[in-house]
């Protein structure tokens, strides 16, 4: 007869759902370049991959949130066809600066999700625009970071809260 | 601590690695083969989007706007008819030109072959426009091959592998097009400007240009063939102390609204 702690032994040593994460970030990237290419408000994008990599990060940690990182900025500079390195550097600082988030703030938080993510806008298109300064005009810049990154801060609730239904938080998944 | 420096620099290395092999495969109008990978398991998903999406948009237009879709179909029946009639008079026009041509021994304008292809994906950056389409080498597809609908000309190839290929649009900050206009014949360079319209430069000042003026391909480069539409002039400013005259242009093809398109191949250029 199996006793609790081998129970919870067996629920410890369950493999991660971690690939049900990685399969929205392929799904992200396709919708983007699909449904979503021509959605703007007041110019600004949405960003669905730079959304799936802060969920990923607060919900997996550091680690995770830099390689989701990389590998989301992998699809979206082959996407565009351009920029391909500030793509994968930005996504990968934003990935890493949220995962170090969740060591400081509770994910369950309600105001964690949108500070993370307007901080990894704001982070993602401060890179981009030092590494890729010709693809910008200052100002238009200026205006599409801070437009982005609270379109973004008010679009990650949901989109986080399916994250979490997917891929529990780390405390709980390890 | 150390694995996670670790962990950043190996992907901080391949990062490059990738972004140099892009670079270099890029530079010979071809796609390497990581970003070939990522095409096509990213396409397993797009073609499907983009099917469901017309869909659901068709259906929704159904719903919307269903009281004038009996009154937009006897309209665009009224508007066939005359298409046809206009079509079969072009026709004739074309047989007589040819047969001038002959008779002057005027060479014909290199025409290279048609290919129709489907949009597979659309830029999603503000960063370039671009457009990826379902043909590649294996429909003799190359690079600046020039692509165009029904409306005008959508732009040209850049890169190239067996079944996809990528088109930089007329609008994108690096595409540049010699045109004129076709009432006055006035020259310029149609420059793209990452926006929906595109800037016409390198007038001569004292050219006659007005709103209004529809701009065509010069056939000045080897690329772009004589007389293919562009758009049409919807400002002009001049600028007195360079002496200096810029069109913006509306280009005649809606970007947006694209699911298929032309690829002129075997041009020759």
């Amino acid at each position: 007869m199996a006793t609790y702690s081998n129970l919870q032994s067996m629920h410890q040593n369950r493999p991660s759902p971690v690939w049900r994460a990685w399969l929205l970030l392929w799904v992200a990237v396709a919708l983007q370049t699909t449904w979503l290419a021509h959605f703007s408000i007041w110019g600004a994008h949405l960003d669905l991959p730079l959304l799936c990599v802060v969920s990923s990060a607060m919900l997996l940690g550091a680690r995770q949130g830099v390689v989701f990182g990389f590998i989301a900025g992998l699809l979206s500079g082959y996407s565009a066809g351009v920029s391909l390195g500030s793509f994968m550097i930005s996504r990968m600082a934003a990935g890493g600066l949220c995962g170090l988030f969740d060591r400081r703030f509770s994910v369950d938080n309600p105001l964690a999700p949108p500070i993370c993510a307007a901080v990894a806008t704001l982070l993602s298109h401060f890179i981009f625009g030092l590494m890729s300064p010709a693809s910008f005009v200052f100002v238009s810049w200026v205006s599409d970071s801070l437009l982005s990154a609270a379109l973004h801060a008010i679009l990650i609730w949901p989109f986080f809260a399916f994250m979490q239904m997917l891929v529990p938080a780390r405390s709980s998944a390890y | 601590m150390r694995r996670a420096f670790l962990l950043i620099a190996f992907l901080v290395i391949l990062c490059g690695v990738l972004v140099g092999w892009q670079h270099r495969a890029g530079n010979r109008g071809r796609i390497s083969p990581p970003e070939q990978v990522s095409v096509n398991l990213l396409r397993a998903v797009q073609q499907p989007l983009l099917a469901t999406g017309h869909w659901l948009g068709d259906v929704g237009r159904v719903l919307i706007g269903r009281n004038s879709i009996l009154q937009q179909n006897r309209e665009l029946q009224n508007r066939l008819a005359y298409l046809q009639n206009e079509n079969t008079r072009l026709r004739r026009y074309s047989r007589e030109n040819s047969e001038l041509r002959q008779l002057l021994q005027l060479p014909k304008p290199s025409a290279g072959t048609p290919v129709a292809a489907t949009i597979v994906s659309f830029d999603a950056t503000d960063f370039s426009r671009q457009i990826g389409i379902g043909i590649g080498t294996s429909s003799n597809v190359a690079p600046k091959d020039v692509v165009y609908s029904a409306a005008g000309v959508v732009g040209q190839v850049t890169k190239v592998s067996s079944h996809y290929c990528t088109v930089l649009l007329l609008t994108d900050r690096q595409s540049g097009v010699g045109a004129i206009t076709a009432r006055s014949g006035a020259r310029g360079v149609l420059q793209g400007t990452g926006s929906n319209l595109c800037k016409m430069q390198y007038f001569d000042f004292h050219s006659d240009v007005r709103t209004g003026d529809m701009v065509i391909t010069s056939g000045d480069s080897e690329i772009f063939p004589h007389g293919m539409v562009l758009g049409s002039i919807v400002k002009v400013e001049k600028d007195k102390t360079y002496s200096r005259l810029t069109a913006w242009v509306e280009p005649a093809v809606a970007f947006d609204s694209l699911s298929a398109v032309w690829v002129r191949t075997n041009a020759n250029h």
